[in-house]
């Protein structure tokens, strides 16, 4: 038995074997990847530095001692692409809200744009704290 | 208003705030990276970047929460959408307490 709201059709998964790539639908859902990323592993890596650092030297000096490792570096350069990419992304999106830009062409060239500029603002970022 | 042009407004006004201050921020990173605990502690307790870091963290969880919201409605089914978003509600809020507790207690430290 099925009932009607069974019957519905859902939206596609845009991505994956259903659906032939689109530079669209991969930098929409990285946008939320990114911002998974930054509220699941970097808002709580920036809060334990705050609370090491209220904690004492001891506490401090451990923990920067992590982010300074091999592993730390990687997860700390994962970290700045992913607000690099969520804060160009999300200016190309606050645009849209304008009903400016939302032409095809525009959006594949404004989508370069924001690639370009945030490989860009990773590796200024990077080489300034370096 | 309705509930989700709420939601969507205060995204986007969220969203505009965030703009300079997770310039602000990025900038922060580089004076902070590999820096001592005296250095740091004297970055922090400085009252114009006390007041950035509050303000970062604030408007930067809300909109966590409003963004994280709407991709447990998307893609997680019921009742784990209510649980995660309780969940995230919470972590929220443990975030907002322990930002300003620790900038405070280092301010009545130094």
């Amino acid at each position: 038995m099925t009932s009607k709201s069974d019957q519905r059709p859902i939206s596609p998964y845009m991505l994956g074997p259903y659906y032939r790539f689109q530079m669209t639908s991969f930098l929409s859902i990285t946008n939320r990847m990114t911002g998974v990323f930054l509220a699941v592993v970097a808002a709580p890596l920036m809060v334990l530095w705050l609370a090491s650092l209220a904690a004492g030297p001891a506490l401090f000096d451990a923990y920067t001692a992590f982010l300074g490792s091999v592993p730390g570096k990687l997860i700390a350069l994962i970290c700045l692409y992913c607000f690099a990419y969520h804060l160009t992304n999300g200016i190309r999106h606050l645009v849209w809200d304008t009903a400016s830009g939302i032409e095809m062409p525009q959006i594949h060239l404004g989508g370069w744009i924001m690639l370009l500029f945030s490989v860009l603002l990773t590796v200024v970022v990077w080489w300034a704290g370096s | 208003m309705s509930g989700a042009v709420r939601h969507w407004l205060n995204q986007r006004i969220s969203s505009l705030i965030l703009i300079p201050l997770v310039g602000w921020l990025l900038w922060a990173t580089t004076r902070l990276a590999g820096a001592d605990y005296a250095t740091s502690v004297d970055f922090v307790t400085r009252p114009f970047n006390a007041v950035m870091i509050f303000l970062v963290a604030i408007i930067a969880f809300y909109h966590a929460q409003l963004g994280l919201q709407v991709i447990y409605e998307d893609y997680v089914p019921e009742p784990w959408a209510t649980y995660l978003k309780s969940l995230t509600r919470i972590a929220c809020i443990v975030g907002w307490l322990a930002v300003p507790a620790a900038i405070l207690r280092l301010a009545a430290g130094a």
